[in-house]
Parts: C-alpha cells; structure tokens; sequence
C-alpha cells in the first residue's frame, strides 16, 4: 500500500484490525484444527492420526444414518417452510389497502422474532404436551380424544411434530426479505401487466416469481446453513429421541464430542456438514441463476 | 380488486393470528417449584474450629473455588463459605454453580488440559469426565491417601477418616488403590408415592413385590390415574436404573470374576487388600463393598458368554420392564425428568421413580401447595413373589456416597492446601449439619442421609429416606456383559434406547428384541475393547 492510501485508508485498516482477528483466532482457526482433528482419535488430551476411521465410523453407523435421513426430510421441509408461507404472508400484506393495515400486520408477522428461539421452543415442546398440551386438551374439548398423542413421544409422530414445530412457519427474516423485495418491484410493469389483462396470479407467476430469484437464493442458502446446524429446538424437544427417532448429524455430532469426549469423530461429522452445506451453497448458486 | 383485497386481508388475518397464538399459547403445566430461598441457619462460625497451619500461615488474599451443580447444596455451601470467611478473612471461598452435569464434565477436562490454573479447587469426583484412576493418573485431581490421615482442626483433631461414616470409605478408592474423594452423603434410588391417590385406588400397603405392584398400578390405572410417571429420555433415563438393578441382580454372582484379581497387571497391594475380602454370598448384599472392577476382565467375562444374553433372566428382566411400561405416564420416551415430577407434584401420577436428592424439592414444594398439597411416602425397588434362582437374594439398587468431593491437583501448592482447610471445616460435624439444615430450609437437594458423624437429620426426612435405602449398592459395570456400551456413549446409549421402545411398542418380539439388543451389546463390546486395546489377558498389560 502506498503512503497516500495508507495515511487515507490506514486508521480504517486498524480499526478493522482488531475484530478480523478475533474472526480468524475464534472461527477461522478452529475450522482448520476441526479439519485436522477429523482424521483424528482426540480426546482434548491426547491425539491420534487415524486416517479416515471417523469417516468410516460415520457412514457405518446405523443412528447416524437414521439422522442423515432425518435431516433431509428436516432441510426439504425446512426449504418449503421458508419460501412459501413467508412469501405468502408478504404477498398477501402487499395486496392489502391502506399503510396502517399493512404496518399493523407486517408488524405482527415481525414480533414473534423479538422472543427468545428457547422461549418459542418450550412453548412449542407445551404445545405438544400429551398430558396438559393444547393440542390435546383441544381434541379432548371436541371430543377426538381417541386422536390425541403423545406427539414427542412416539415414533410415528415425534419427527413431524418437529417438522411442524412453529407453525404457520412465517420466520420474521425471510418474511422482511420477500416483503421488501416485493415493494421495491416497479409498479409501473405491474399496472402494464394489469392493464394488458393479466390476472393476479399471473402476475405472481410471471413478474413477482422472477424478479424474487435472488431473494429465493439467499433464503435458502440461509435456511439450509440454519436448518444443517439447528440441534437445539431437537435437543430440547425431544433429545433426538424417541430412541433415535428424531436425531440429526449435528445432535449425533454433539453427543459425541460433548457426551463422550470423542472430540475427532464429532470433528468428523462437522466436517462432513460443512461439506454437504458447501456444496448444496454452490449447487443453489449455480441452479438458481440471477443477475444479481 | 377489492374483493381480492378483502380475501387478502383475511388469510393475512388468519395466518396472523395463528402465528401469535403460537407464541402466546400456555400448554397449562405450572411450576409447582417455588424459588428456592436460604436461610434458617445461624452463621455463626465454629466455636471449637481453629486455623489450620496451613491455611493460617498464609496471609495473601486469595480465592477458591468450590464447583458444584445447581441446587446441590448450594444454599448450605455458601453459608459454609461465608463461615469459614469469618474465620479466614484471607481466603474467599467460592461457589461455582454449573447448570448441568455435561458442561460439568467438559469444563473440567478441558480446564485441566488446557493447565489446570482455571479449573476451580474442589470438584465433584463423579462428575469429572473420566475414571477416578484416570484423573489421579492425568494428574487432575489429588490422591488424598494421607490427607484423610491428618488430624482435622475443626473437629478436636479426629481426622477425616475418622469422622467420616466408616462403611463407606471403601467407594473412595481408585481402582490403583488411591483413596481420591472425601464422602459427604449417602444417595438411593426409589418409588416415591401419592398416599392419597394410592387411597383413593383402595392401596393400603406400598408393595415390595413386581407382582403386588403391577396389581396397583393397574388400580391406579383404572381410576384414570396415571400410575407411575419415569423419565426415559435422552440424557435423563432413569429407567437405566432400574436396568442395572435388574442385571446386578441376575449378575452379581459373577462379580468376582471382574475385579482386579492377584497377578492381574493392574493389581497393586492396596488392591489386592480391598478385593483380596471379596467373595460372593446371595445373602450379603454388602459382599463387594468397595471392589476394583477390572473392565478388561468384565469385557472377557462377556466374551466368554457364560451369561446368556437371550435366556431366562434376560426374558425376565425386559418383559419386566416392558409391563412396567404400559403403566407409564404417556410420552415417557422423550419426557424430561422436570415434567415427569410435575406429573407427580401436580397430582397426575400418583408415583414417581427417581432417587433420595429429590427429598428436599418435595419437602419444600408440599410446604408451598399447603392445603392443595398431599401426603406422600416412598418405598424400594421390589423383588419377586416367588424366589427364583436366576435372581438370587434381594435386589440392590444406588446406595453410595452421593456427594463425592476431590481436590484438584494445581501446581500452586498455596491454593491447594487452602481447598484442602476448607474440606477440613466443611467436614466438622457442625459445619456439616450446617450445610445440611441450611440446604433442606432452602428446598434444595439433600441427597441422603449425612455421612459426616455427628450429623443428624429430621425425623420426618430420615422417614423419607427409609424408603431409598435398599438393600446394597448395585455394581455398575457387570451389567455391560448384558447391555453393553461401557464407553456410555450417548449415542449408542440412544440407539439401545430406540430399540427398547420398539419391544415396548410391540414392533418388535421378545426374541427378536434380545437378539437386536446382543448384536448391540456385541458391537459395543468389541470397539471398546479395540479402542482400549485389550486382548482381553487380565495378566498383561496392554
């Protein structure tokens, strides 16, 4: 750097100094030491070389099969959950008359994001109780007593009572997202389209739909980042339980690090997450295509 | 437009309100536990107490720390911190509380690997991560063979060996033979009951047989009650409990085929003094007090498959607990410990499984129902009617020292001796019953009965421990001969679990179920022993 960028630029630099460093000391560098530690038996006391026994470990490990294809059916749903329901929620607001509507339900829409992610978790897990539970006294209160559950508690339904878990599933931030995008589109190609006979659907479909792509990418990279290393609504919920019927890699993950000091087979795990998150990033880029 | 407007707004409406109701919605449960307060005790420190040399000597400030979980003692820890204060102005004791038992054991090895210096002082020896043998030998925590030798300034100079309940002291060696905790309490495992919904069901008398209390959970059951509310979770399945009561049981007769035996290469002469004692009698349920198990002789002993993992008692055991299971409170598979007990404070389940520490929070919990509170007993886990050869004698349960207190090994020799005067006063009898007092007023756990002498409880909670003190403490690890995972991973302990619930939930047949659990128990086994590198020859060392 010359002197004259330097005396310009130099100050800015040095305050950036500082957090870039804690970015590199406390993110950066135990990514990398996770990347070692994963060919390795370590204990946090002792480390042993063991090539690809994690790996190997892994893939033979049938609860960790279990949670891979939990996981899939957690990250499709978890896909679907924050496309469609935000962006209908977003739509809808958009079609409503009137500032003072549309601030008072955007406004609505946003508030559940100002509770803690535990709070929402342990109303949820309340939600679900089989013996005091909404759902349950509400069956009860029809009389379908005979549907109610245990609905954490047994195989057949705890996996999508976690799938359903925050239902109707509009998240504050992919909600802000679309909703943003969504007024800052030119109205004038709307009124075009109106005035030209096109029908309100086609209008979503064909203008509001393309223009959005960059919002869909950064969605669901997001959303597939989030849902990959989510273990705690699981963790508390239902602990990956019952036996393994709702577990995923990253709970597997932490239980082996956190549970049984097995710190390079949960190195192994992160590892393989990190990669699918990779490539999944890169697959969305290259697949949703946008000029932006 | 407009009416696509009006359909607008009303789905937003709609999708509005389900939304925030999911936020607002109360699933109704209560929280029966009242904040625990101190007080009561009078803080006054010991009249007989004086400055220990060591601790005396030293006239730097300086700070220790007690680590412990919370509830356990808490209040009546920092009332012995504040006393001992009092006498030792130099030195701050603090008491470190740690949410859970995981981050407990995480901490303190990562602490210690990383050097030690910010581990805290005193520690809970069975919350450590690792074997008492594997910590002194990491050098994390101190042998304290001559310590408990040394005569006790706070207690006219009786030293910790001799004010310590003396039955109990051989729980706190190390499989070397080094002594490495001081016991505080006593714990135990047990049934605590509803007295008036056990009336309501027409139950005069608490069973002490599986078949009398199949009989009341099933009167229980009919009055709509549910009978017995049990965690099973991940993380806090306290059926495992009743899983090694049941093994110990069926197994204990095979103990002495797993300790540390002499010309074994792990043997030593203190060892060899503790086991050298040891010899099976189905009478004393005491036999094997105190025995250096030697998992390499425990993972031949499963090898050798002389305990057959598909036969009687194994058929017995599980279609035991599957019965069990068909009176549990709906839900068991995933419900916390916490919920479980709201079933049983709130009046739901009218029993409740779980161990002697829960005293204090029912004691102090009945005190803040008041007239909506009800009365309640406990009573032990149950044999059979009829004898039967495959369980001979009475069945064990957990009955050992609870609250189990090492000294971490630091390198400033100042600190240590410091921690060490405190575990001096802590343990005195006054000090101690202190603690206890102090801790049962602030509704918080007293886990059993005092092992401190000199220490008394109130007659209504020795009542209620009665109820936990079963007939000997079960051993731990002859159970992994039949359930296997001896490394206690949680991961694989989750996959036992699903497979048990599969038996539960009839998805899977009784054999079908004990040959899915062997093949467990067989891929468990076997990586342990790879990964210890046993080749399963007690004689060498591997």
């Amino acid at each position: 750097m010359n002197t004259a960028r330097w005396r310009r630029y130099g100050l800015s630099y040095l305050f950036l100094l500082p957090s870039f460093l804690f970015i590199v000391v406390f993110l950066y560098y135990p990514v990398i030491l996770a990347f070692f530690h994963s060919f390795t038996d370590w204990n946090l006391v002792q480390t042993k070389w063991t090539g690809l026994r994690n790996f190997r470990t892994m893939f033979g490990d049938s609860s960790f099969r279990t949670g891979a294809v939990n996981q899939i059916v957690y990250t499709l749903t978890d896909v679907f959950k924050a496309i469609v329901f935000p962006l209908l929620a977003a739509e809808l607001i958009f079609l409503i008359g009137g500032p003072k509507l549309k601030y008072t339900f955007r406004t609505g829409f946003i508030l559940p994001m100002l509770l803690p992610g535990i709070v929402t978790i342990l109303l949820w897990q309340n939600i679900y109780d089989p013996n005091n539970g909404l759902i349950n006294q509400l069956l009860m209160l029809l009389g379908l007593e005979s549907w109610s559950h245990a609905w954490l508690g047994e195989d057949a339904t705890a996996l999508w009572a976690i799938v359903f878990y925050n239902f109707p599933f509009i998240a504050g931030l992919p909600f802000l997202i679309f909703y943003a995008a969504i007024g800052n589109m030119s109205q004038e190609q709307i009124e075009a389209a109106r005035i030209d006979g096109a029908s309100g659907w086609q209008v979503f479909a064909r203008i509001h739909l393309p223009f959005l792509v960059p919002q869909f990418k950064v969605v669901i990279i997001l959303t597939i980042i989030g849902s990959l290393q989510d273990f705690v609504k699981i963790m508390v919920m239902t602990g990956g339980g019952p036996g393994v019927a709702t577990t995923n890699p990253a709970m597997i993950m932490y239980n082996a690090a956190f549970g049984s000091s097995q710190y390079g087979y949960g190195s192994a795990i992160g590892v393989s997450l990190f990669l699918v998150i990779l490539v999944l990033t890169l697959f969305n880029m290259r697949f949703l295509k946008s000029d932006y | 437009m407009k009416r696509n407007q009006r359909l607008a707004l009303l789905m937003a409406a709609s999708l509005s309100v389900a939304s925030l109701s999911a936020c607002a919605g109360s699933g109704g449960k209560g929280d029966a536990s009242p904040s625990a307060s101190s007080g009561g005790a009078s803080a006054s420190p010991s009249a007989t107490a004086t400055a220990s040399a060591s601790a005396g000597a030293a006239k730097a400030k300086k700070t220790i720390v007690f680590s412990t979980i919370t509830n356990y003692y808490t209040a009546g820890l920092k009332q012995a911190a504040e006393d001992y204060q009092k006498l030792h102005p130099e030195t701050t004791v603090k008491i470190d509380i740690v949410s859970d038992n995981t981050t407990y054991m995480t901490s303190f090895q990562a602490k210690m690997a990383a050097g030690g210096d910010d581990a805290p002082d005193i520690v809970h020896a069975n919350l450590l991560g690792d074997t008492p043998a594997g910590n002194v030998k990491k050098g994390y925590i101190l042998k304290l063979n001559d310590f408990i030798s040394e005569p006790n300034p706070y207690n006219n100079g009786v030293s910790l060996r001799d004010g310590i309940n003396g039955d109990y002291w051989p729980y706190a060696y190390t499989s070397d033979g080094d002594i490495f905790m001081l016991p505080f309490d006593l714990v135990g495992t047990g049934f605590y009951y509803n007295k008036d919904l056990f009336a309501k069901a027409g139950i005069a008398e608490t069973p002490t047989t599986w078949e009398d209390l199949f009989a009341d959970l099933q009167k229980l059951k009919d009055q709509k009650i549910i009978p017995l509310s049990m965690s099973q979770a991940t993380g806090s399945d306290y059926e495992g409990w009743m899983v090694g009561a049941f093994e110990d049981w069926a197994n204990r007769s095979r103990i002495p085929e797993i300790i540390v035996q002499p010309g074994d290469a792990r043997s030593t002469p203190e060892v060899e003094a503790i086991n050298g004692k040891i010899q099976y009698k189905a009478d004393d349920p005491f036999f094997d007090i105190g025995a250096v198990v030697d998992a390499e002789r425990t993972m031949a002993l499963w090898k050798s498959g002389k305990y057959d993992l598909q036969g009687p008692a194994e058929q017995k055991i599980w279609s035991t607990l599957k019965q069990l299971s068909g009176y549990l409170q709906p839900g068991y598979a995933t419900m916390k410990d916490a919920d479980a007990y709201q079933l049983f404070i709130s009046g739901k389940a009218a029993a409740y499984w779980n161990g002697s520490w829960q005293v204090g929070q029912l004691l102090k919990d009945q005190q803040a129902l008041g007239g909506k509170g009800f009365e309640w007993g406990t009573f032990k886990f149950p044999g059979f009617k009829q004898a039967d050869p495959n369980f001979p004698g009475a069945p064990r349960g957990i009955l050992v020292p609870g609250h189990q207190l090492s000294v971490t090994n630091k390198k400033d020799a100042d600190t240590v001796a410091r921690a060490k005067d405190f575990l001096l006063f802590l343990y005195s009898p006054e000090e101690a019953q202190k603690v206890f007092t102090t801790t049962i007023d602030a509704g918080q756990f007293v886990q059993g009965p005092s092992l401190v002498k000199g220490v008394t409880l109130p007659d209504e909670v020795n009542a209620y421990l009665d109820g936990f003190k079963v007939a000997g403490n079960m051993n731990g690890q002859i159970g992994q001969i039949a359930t296997g995972n001896p490394a206690a991973e949680p991961n694989a302990t989750a996959e036992l679990k699903g497979l048990e619930l599969q038996y539960y939930n009839n998805k899977l047949t009784l054999e079908q179920f004990l040959q899915k659990k062997a093949d467990f128990v067989k891929k468990t086994n076997e990586k342990y022993i790879a990964d210890n590198q046993f080749d399963l020859d007690p004689k060498t060392n591997p």
